[in-house]
């Protein structure tokens, strides 16, 4: 594990705040397209989606800091989503149709 | 960069062995966290096959309030915020100040969990239950499972704040409270996940 | 237990608890592996005891030995018994003895996570096959389909017994896994790079990766079924719009990989035990390691193969018979290094020689019969029949079970610091071989005559080839449980009165061979320096024949105490109260719920923010006296 005990800058809490302020944006498009109805439905399922792993990536790289890890932790938890999505989808794949 | 001064490390001489043991615990972390992914994956992928076999009882679309989700969104998106803080007061050596951060994640999640159990109750005295329908049961099981995860992560936070730093901040318990705050920023990460897939998709139509 | 426990777990220092304490609250590897292998012996007798009375009653047609109902039970608990409490945990023992040695480690990542793995699967167990007392044994076969396993078809409790004992015996398998992948990263002597490490090792990496990966959908489907059975919910109930295929595919989900857990700890023992005594280094490793990660790999992508007859039609069905077929290359890979390795070597059919090579035709046999089931439209042919019953039994009798004893009597003397006899060893082999395939090759002839496998009895009208090859086969099942009886006698006699090992019986190649048998508590008096692969062979002839320290010693020339982790009777409590809180569930004691899980809930908390003060040992001797 690295030192950690450099000078804190005084923009990190300032960045964090940012991201904060990101996610609940998207969060807030993604709500009010939901409520108005304001885009075809194809469309919006789509922001949803893409806002959705927007949303998992700023959490997994700026908040769980995956990315200053060691490699096996991405290793790791990179092939726990391959298989999630492997499992999600072939349950509603195959069972669904 | 914003990633700078984010590893745990407490102050104090570490140990070759304490070193170690901090290293193994966030690692194994990292795995365990791995293996989480299965776990939800198996139970969305079970809402995902059942959430149309409504078995022409009340269905959970006609249920949702979307500004009660929005409100449950908001407080554990920023209690992941305030867990990071939490963890940028410790790496400075503020006990107090990671103190009242961790109690702030606290109350956030507890007022998620709240909001969570006034929804289901409401949903519950609205004929919607465990056993209304296959599409019922599939969402009480992904949408409560999390909830019990936000509930393990309250156990740990408080457990963390009443015994963990009766000697301050040590090179022994900073890394506790990193992997606390990793599981804390996961349960959001499947958070985003359930409300886009069971709260807003089905209502896009 | 006692003569083992004289030998391997010598406390250090006395301790002011007692013997029965020092065993519940250990953390020590070697003592919990002990423990793993004691506790599932005994579940293999139990089991074993099981496949007798199923071989008695169908040794002749329309015999009554057994009512159907009780027959049901018997089937059931000895497919679920043989593989979750028995072979599987059979090998995380070895692992638990032996990976920390092989990579130099003073023990594993979590050793009270360990414990707690371990008492999981114990209580677990027990509370599995204390069914048969309190109401009737699980009775739905070992993969328990919806909808015969719902409560309208199973009222009794037995269903519930295996939902709540599998959860928590693979709760406590699951952190085995995480407990072992973190080992095998974080826990390696400097200089044991990922290449250098032990074939047993690396199958026992990629077992744990299985493990975390095909459990949890485990875990999920045995809780829908608890939230059926329990509830009142609906996931399997088609009349509330329900899906008994999910059960199938969440169980395959786990079950595929699951059956690949059970085999690739095999692979690795089987890979240590010919190159020792072939006397040459395993031909092939890059190729060996490669094919145990694309097993790995490929065993998530094959589950559907159980399901050929659900009707999901052809293209699926081919695209599973490709992905299962595709596992017979990394397979044949690893046979052909195997016959490679003791080509031209200098071979010495010890014991658990015969054992590894007797392996190899046994599994190539089921095998065959596997890549035959792959073929989709012959599988409608096939599925469902005594045809199976021989593949499955081919491959985790042949192939697992095999390696299992190569693994003891290879490791005995480490383990314990005795040698097992040799004579009695190796009728123990010739019995088995006979045993084994008289009593397993004719049901590929009965399975192809059409008898249906899990049906307590079969009529005369079948014929007489089919009365004659089940004769034939009970007469093979009591010539292997005879083999089993020199096996406990040769155990038995062997702790009382064995011969004594020194460190290294076999001229081994890897690290474990290093150390004194039984290994001291810490393992190494001094962290190791690995020099390259089968570690310890180099140092035998490269080197003088002694490890070299990773550090230098300090100043004063002098070993100081080394730092081990403190025992916890924590994970037991943990364990325990779980325990408690699944007789309440089954039960619907919502009091004794509450119990179990203040109880569990106490310790985690204990467990959580208590400080691991550890204890320093103080090393006898040097290495390898």
């Amino acid at each position: 594990m690295t030192d950690s005990r450099q000078p804190e800058e005084p923009q990190h809490r300032r960045r964090y705040l940012q991201v904060l302020w990101a996610m609940i944006l998207l969060t807030v498009i993604a709500f009010a397209l939901v409520i108005t109805g304001a885009l075809p439905p194809v469309f919006i399922a789509a922001i949803l989606l893409i806002f959705a792993a927007i949303q998992v990536a700023l959490q997994v790289y700026l908040f769980m800091h995956l990315n200053v890890g060691r490699r096996a932790y991405g290793m790791f938890f990179g092939m726990g989503l391959g298989v999630a999505v492997l499992i999600s989808m072939a349950l509603f794949v195959l069972l669904r149709y | 960069m914003i990633n700078q001064g984010v590893e745990p490390a407490g102050p104090g001489p570490v140990s070759p062995e304490q070193a170690k043991a901090q290293d193994n615990r966030v690692l194994g972390f990292w795995i365990f966290l791995s293996g989480e992914c299965a776990f939800f994956a198996s139970l969305i992928g079970t809402y995902l096959s059942l959430n149309t076999h409504t078995a022409g009882a009340t269905t959970l679309v006609s249920l949702i309030d979307l500004p009660l989700t929005g409100l449950m969104t908001l407080s554990l998106l920023t209690s992941s915020l305030t867990m990071v803080f939490a963890f940028l007061a410790m790496n400075r050596g503020e006990l107090q100040a990671m103190k009242v951060w961790l109690w702030v994640t606290a109350l956030l999640g507890a007022v998620f969990l709240d909001l969570q159990i006034f929804e289901f109750s409401h949903y519950m005295a609205s004929g919607f239950t465990m056993g209304t329908s296959a599409a019922a049961s599939a969402f009480f099981a992904l949408v409560g499972f999390h909830g019990l995860h936000v509930a393990f992560g309250l156990f740990w936070i408080i457990s963390l704040l009443s015994y963990s730093f009766k000697d301050g901040i040590t090179a022994a318990n900073t890394s506790k409270v990193w992997i606390a705050g990793l599981y804390w920023h996961f349960v959001d990460v499947v958070w985003v996940i359930i409300f886009t897939v069971v709260y807003l998709l089905p209502k896009v139509h | 237990m006692a003569a083992i426990a004289e030998r391997v777990g010598a406390q250090p220092k006395a301790h002011a608890q007692g013997y029965l304490m020092s065993w519940l609250t250990t953390a020590d590897h070697k003592r919990i592996g002990i423990m793993y292998l004691l506790a599932s012996t005994l579940f293999f007798v139990v089991g074993g005891l099981e496949a007798l009375m199923i071989r008695i009653q169908l040794s002749h047609p329309g015999n009554t030995f057994v009512s159907p109902t009780l027959y049901d039970q018997l089937f059931t608990m000895h497919g679920t018994t043989m593989i979750f409490l028995a072979v599987m945990p059979l090998f995380i023992g070895f692992i638990n003895c032996i990976v920390p040695l092989q990579i130099g480690a003073r023990d594993v990542a979590f050793p009270r996570m360990n414990a707690l793995s371990l008492w999981l699967f114990v209580l677990g167990g027990i509370l599995l096959n204390s069914s048969w007392f309190l109401g009737g044994a699980p009775n739905a076969g070992w993969f328990n389909y919806a909808p015969i396993s719902l409560t309208p078809f199973n009222p009794g409790p037995g269903i519930d017994f295996y939902d709540i004992g599998l959860q928590l015996a693979g709760i406590g398998t699951l952190m085995t896994g995480i407990n072992f992948i973190a080992t095998i990263i974080n826990m390696r002597a400097p200089g044991m790079s990922l290449m250098r490490m032990p074939l047993f090792t690396w199958t026992t990496f990629v077992t744990s990766v299985l493990i975390l990966f095909a459990f949890p959908p485990f875990t999920v489907n045995l809780f829908l079924l608890m939230f059926d059975r329990l509830m009142g919910a609906n996931f399997f109930n088609i009349a509330k719009g329900g899906n008994v295929l999910l059960w199938q595919h969440l169980f395959w989900i786990f079950g595929h990989p699951e059956v690949y857990i059970l085999i690739l700890p095999a692979f690795g023992i089987i890979s240590e035990v010919i190159a020792t005594f072939s006397r040459k280094t395993l031909f092939g490793y890059d190729s060996m390691v490669l094919a145990t990660i694309a097993i790995g790999f490929l065993a998530f992508t094959v589950w559907v193969h159980h399901m050929f007859v659900d009707g999901f039609g052809p293209y699926v069905n081919s695209l599973f018979a490709i992905t299962t077929m595709a596992i017979a290359v990394p397979t044949g890979v690893k046979i052909f290094n195997w016959i490679f390795t003791m080509w031209g070597g200098k071979i010495k059919f010890t014991t658990a020689m015969l054992f590894a090579t007797g392996f190899i035709p046994l599994f190539v046999i089921g095998g065959i019969s596997g890549v035959m089931l792959a073929m989709a439209p012959a599988d409608f042919q096939y599925n469902d029949s005594y045809f199976v019953v021989a593949h499955l039994h081919y491959v985790l009798i042949g192939g697992s079970l095999m390696g299992v004893l190569a693994g003891a009597y290879y490791w005995f003397p480490k383990i314990t610091g005795r040698l097992l006899n040799e004579t009695l060893g190796k009728w123990h082999f010739w019995l088995l071989m006979i045993g084994f395939n008289v009593t397993f090759f004719p049901m590929h002839f009965l399975g192809l005559l059409g008898m249906p496998r899990r049906v307590a009895t079969y009529s005369a009208a079948l014929g007489p080839a089919v009365a004659f090859w089940n004769l034939v086969s009970t007469i093979g099942a009591f010539i292997l449980a005879i083999s089993f009886l020199f096996f406990f006698y040769n155990l038995f006699k062997t702790l009382r009165s064995g011969e004594r090992a020194g460190p290294d019986p076999w001229d081994g190649r890897a690290l474990e061979w290093a150390i004194s048998s039984p290994a001291p508590v810490y393992n190494f008096a001094q962290t190791p320096l690995i020099r390259g692969r089968d570690a310890w062979w180099v140092e035998k002839t490269e080197g003088d024949g002694r490890l070299r320290a990773a550090e230098a010693e300090s100043a004063d020339g002098q070993h100081h105490g080394i730092h081990m982790p403190s025992g916890s009777i924590y994970p037991f409590l943990i364990a325990l109260g779980l325990m408690i809180a699944g007789y309440g569930a089954i039960f619907g004691l919502l009091l004794l719920v509450a119990i179990g899980l203040v109880l569990a809930f106490f310790s985690i908390h204990r467990m959580i923010v208590a400080e691991d003060p550890g204890e320093i040992v103080e090393p006898v001797g040097g290495d390898g006296e």
